[in-house]
């Protein structure tokens, strides 16, 4: 095996002729439909494998941060990072409208699909990779689709083969009523004049989940600006199914050593992206009564409170403020005995043995597919359904807003704070409003914006004991240290087949969705649950 | 009606298996005309006597099936996912659930803050209004927004009602689509801590949220103002007041509302108020929907949506018998929902005696099947209708790939 980089050929050269999957390349967008055939230099796999890995990571990091809903100010934060991290070929692909004027050439696009290939490989073997990895790319994708312009669109769709056309008119005209009724943002004027394309519901489920769309006999009729929905679906679709198949032929692969770096290419990165284990026991039952009350962000403190008062908490409670508490380190034995003490004093011990204690220990991967889940990011709490009866979710969400009020004068904000919270709310801005009553509960500290419930325990904590937590910055930094290392000392890591990181700090959830720009699924969470 | 006591359970469901159970069209429905080998691939989990749990159990064919709920007589049987592999190789490291029924659960006790007649695991018919409204509210749905046309309602035994959609495209689903459909129902959200759960926003109302207004509105008035009295307290008022959002509007109505005494007189003073605001053009543009948000927020159905997103998520098979109640969890026409009574559903020993009075007093006791000397017949007869419906698009349909979504 060699993979010196002093052998290694420069950077793209050529790439364009060894590569034949042609059609591929005669967009700045792709499906990734076919795998590039081309050889490579597997020094240079590497690099691009580590710089689509660095566009991946940005986009993880920097789209949950961004606080406003607009897509322009979500890529422009992308676009920043990017350009800060001299990514170059990749701020022009998010940017390309799709036309001449773009800028890019074939070794842009060769470059892109090679890199995209070789990142799938190395993140087909887990479910919980395949979902990041995916998360990611869809991320990726959407940004750039919305470059597009209306030709870039056009020959996109082209280049695909998707053949989506408009309804008829006398279609339209039959389906007038549930259009105008059903199509968000439409009005009279509009669904006259513009096309409305008739496809199966599974395609746009996004549309289906905020019921924004027409549906009709299993059909929805969206209008030509939902067509993203679409075709994310179908790269959604495509790129899962992908992944599976790559996942039951890699076995082969494995046994090649000279790929063994690049198979674990992910553990450079985000492997154990919670280490709980390290912090199991920090915290005990006993501990929770005091640490909510100053600690906890006020949707974890709401539970701990439900269920200090009935005894008992519904599934979503269960998953929100059990993974937290995993997450700060309560440990297995003491979750069960937390869950236990409560549940046991409304229901007999059997009860709670069968009913409950899996569910517990499916949560710190004692059961069932036996994966390490990761506590729940604001996002995903905002984002998930509430539905009548339960407690879960965020208060500044979730609670109508007399009742938030109470809650608050109850944890001793001020009027005036209360105000200034209420106002972020109106907004809609949930993460601010949090992150203000974490101002008002720990003055004189610096904050970043609330967007995980971890983050806010971390950083009251570093606060009140003066124990230095390492915040996410810190640990982002340093490990961005630890890949470019890694990188760079590839060849002894082969060598002596170490690919471990050793630091696992502890980070919150990387392997989060960004259900802003995309609609995911609250799936594996409910897995074996039943 | 006879009395059912938990203990003669055991007695009585060996009996109930081997002569009343319709394990022919059982099979049948989750035989699926032996499409890609369905049955086999099957995940059923018994509950036996002692609360003992079994998961993954799964049989080659009808005869396998039956031997072996001879022998367990499971207390209760789900039904789960069909997996990519047969069950028993649940330890292969690529087993994972590849079909299954689309299915909800509607439970009474969600309904908890919104009943006054009962709470908990009772139930009597004037809440069970709430199942009916909720059954009609989401077959309409399923058939004309989505398509579906199979779809087997069953009494979940107690207090509650399931559907399976049995379609193919319903059966492929996967999870996150299961999730889209499931929240595309689900009108009613926010939890306990939120008083308004229902937001209708804008002068367009979607046609799935028009419909259910449509049907609930029949209802309203009767069920939640008149029999469940909502607005007959104080503490009712409050609650119901709680929906609206509007400090200043809420304010006005509490006085409004308190100048009558009964839940009808207040109600319509809550009518008038808020039409005669709307006609003088000060209703806020946010309040618009307010009457109808309301109406939604009692009536429409609220859905245990986990239990639906879910592709390896159980749910409680039909024909069991409820281990407290004793009644059987019989599928019901959608169509007659309100007449179906959950008070007169057929409970297992008064089957039982059924039988036994049946063969007393006729002598064909050989050749009449047993279950049709019951009041399980109706049931039973309603399910093979839905399994013949079923079959008929095995007929039509070749056997093909199933619609490429």
């Amino acid at each position: 095996m060699d993979i010196s980089r002093k052998k290694r050929v420069p950077a793209m050269d050529g790439l364009a002729e060894k590569s034949i999957g042609l059609g591929e390349h005669n967009h700045d967008l792709q499906l990734y439909v076919l795998p590039p055939t081309s050889t490579i230099q597997l020094a240079e796999m590497y690099d691009l494998a580590v710089e689509r890995m660095k566009v991946l990571r940005i986009l993880e990091q920097t789209l949950p941060r961004v606080p406003s809903r607009n897509v322009d100010d979500k890529k422009s934060a992308v676009l920043h990072e990017l350009k800060k991290q001299n990514l170059k070929t990749f701020a022009k692909l998010l940017i390309s409208m799709g036309n001449e004027q773009s800028g890019i050439q074939t070794n842009d696009r060769v470059k892109d699909h090679l890199s995209h290939f070789i990142v799938r490989l190395a993140h087909c073997q887990s479910e919980n990779l395949r979902n990041w990895f995916l998360n990611r790319e869809l991320e990726l994708f959407r940004l750039r689709f919305l470059s597009l312009n209306a030709q870039g669109v056009r020959s996109f769709l082209e280049a695909n083969q998707l053949h989506y056309s408009p309804i008829t008119d006398e279609e339209k005209s039959s389906v007038l009523k549930g259009l105008l009724s059903s199509t968000a943002g439409a009005t009279h004027a509009g669904v006259e004049t513009i096309d409305f394309y008739k496809v199966p519901f599974t395609d746009v489920l996004d549309l289906i989940t905020t019921r924004k769309v027409y549906l009709s006999r299993g059909y929805a009729y969206i209008p030509s600006r939902d067509l993203l929905s679409v075709i994310s679906s179908i790269f959604r679709s495509n790129l899962l199914r992908n992944l599976q198949i790559t996942a039951s032929s890699i076995v082969d692969l494995e046994e090649d050593e000279r790929l063994k770096p690049l198979l674990n290419l992910h553990q450079l990165d985000f492997a154990e992206t919670y280490d709980y284990k390290k912090a199991e026991g920090v915290v005990s039952p006993e501990d929770l009564d005091p640490l909510s009350r100053v600690s906890f962000p006020p949707c974890m403190r709401q539970l701990h409170e439900s269920i200090r008062k009935t005894h008992h908490a519904k599934h979503g409670t269960r998953m929100q403020y059990g993974l937290f508490l995993k997450s700060i380190g309560l440990g297995l034995d003491d979750a069960v005995r937390f869950w236990r003490d409560e549940f046991t004093k409304t229901m007999t011990p059997e009860k709670f043995q069968s009913h409950y204690l899996y569910n517990i220990r499916h949560n710190y991967g004692q059961e069932g597919k036996r994966t390490a889940y990761s506590a729940f990011s604001c996002m995903k709490i905002l984002s998930g359904s509430v539905g009548a009866g339960d407690c879960h979710g965020c208060p500044f969400k979730h609670n109508s807003q007399p009742l938030l009020k109470q809650q608050l004068e109850n944890y001793g904000i001020p009027l005036l704070g209360i105000q200034s919270i209420m106002d972020f709310v109106s907004q809609q801005q949930y993460q601010l409003a949090c992150t203000k009553y974490f101002e008002i509960t720990h003055p004189s500290a610096t904050v970043e914006v609330i967007y995980h419930p971890n983050q806010f325990f971390e950083m009251s904590r570093k606060i009140h004991t003066g124990v230095d937590v390492p915040s996410r910055k810190d640990f982002e930094s340093s490990r961005r240290r630890i890949k470019t290392e890694k990188v760079v000392s590839d060849e002894s890591s082969v060598n002596n087949g170490s690919h471990n990181v050793e630091e696992n700090d502890s980070v919150w959830d990387a392997m989060d969705v960004d259900v802003s720009l995309l609609i995911e699924e609250a799936e594996k969470n409910n897995k074996g649950a039943a | 009606m006879s009395s059912f006591s938990e203990d003669s359970l055991t007695d009585m469901l060996p009996l109930y298996y081997k002569r009343l159970f319709p394990f022919e069209p059982y099979f049948r429905w989750l035989n699926y005309g032996n499409e890609k080998g369905y049955f086999v691939r099957r995940e059923f989990s018994f509950t036996l006597v002692n609360d003992i749990y079994i998961r993954f159990k799964s049989f080659n064919d009808l005869d396998e099936l039956e031997k072996d709920i001879y022998k367990e007589r499971p207390v209760k049987i789900d039904i789960g996912a069909v997996y990519n592999l047969s069950p028993r190789e649940k330890n292969h490291p690529n087993f994972s659930p590849s079909e299954k029924e689309l299915v909800f659960d509607i439970d009474m006790t969600d309904y908890d803050d919104i009943r006054t007649c009962c709470s908990g695991a009772d139930i009597c018919d004037k809440c069970w209004k709430f199942m009916v409204v909720a059954c009609k509210v989401l077959d309409a749905a399923l058939r004309e927004d989505f398509g579906f046309e199979h779809l087997l309602w069953v009494f979940s035994g107690r207090r509650g009602i399931h559907c399976w959609v049995c379609d193919a495209v319903a059966r492929s689903l996967p999870d996150k689509a299961r999730g889209a459909v499931a929240e595309y129902l689900q009108v009613v959200t926010g939890g306990v801590n939120m008083t308004k759960k229902v937001n209708i926003f804008g002068d367009q109302v979607h046609h799935s949220i028009q419909r259910a207004i449509n049907i609930t509105k029949k209802y309203f008035v009767n069920m939640c103002i008149e029999e469940q009295d909502v607005l007959g307290t104080s503490k009712g008022v409050t609650q119901f007041l709680g929906a609206v959002a509007d400090d200043h509007l809420r304010d006005e109505l509490q006085k409004e509302l308190m100048k009558h005494t009964t839940s009808l007189d207040r109600w319509n003073a809550f009518l008038a108020h808020v039409t005669g605001l709307k006609e003088k053009g000060m209703l806020k543009k946010r309040n618009q929907n307010l009457v109808d948000e309301i109406m939604l927020q009692y009536t429409y159905p609220r859905l245990d949506i986990n239990v639906s997103k879910g592709l390896n998520h159980l749910l409680k098979s039909p024909f069991c018998v409820h281990p407290k109640t004793g009644k059987i969890c019989v599928p019901f026409n959608p169509k007659l929902v309100e007449k179906f009574s959950p008070l007169t559903v057929p409970v297992l020993s008064q089957l039982i005696e059924e039988i036994n009075e049946h063969d007393s007093k006729n002598d064909d006791v050989k050749s009449v099947k047993d279950y049709k000397k019951t009041s399980i017949y109706k049931s039973v007869v309603i399910f093979e209708t839905f399994v013949r419906g079923l079959e008929e698009t095995f007929k039509k349909r070749p056997v093909s790939n199933s619609m490429e979504f």
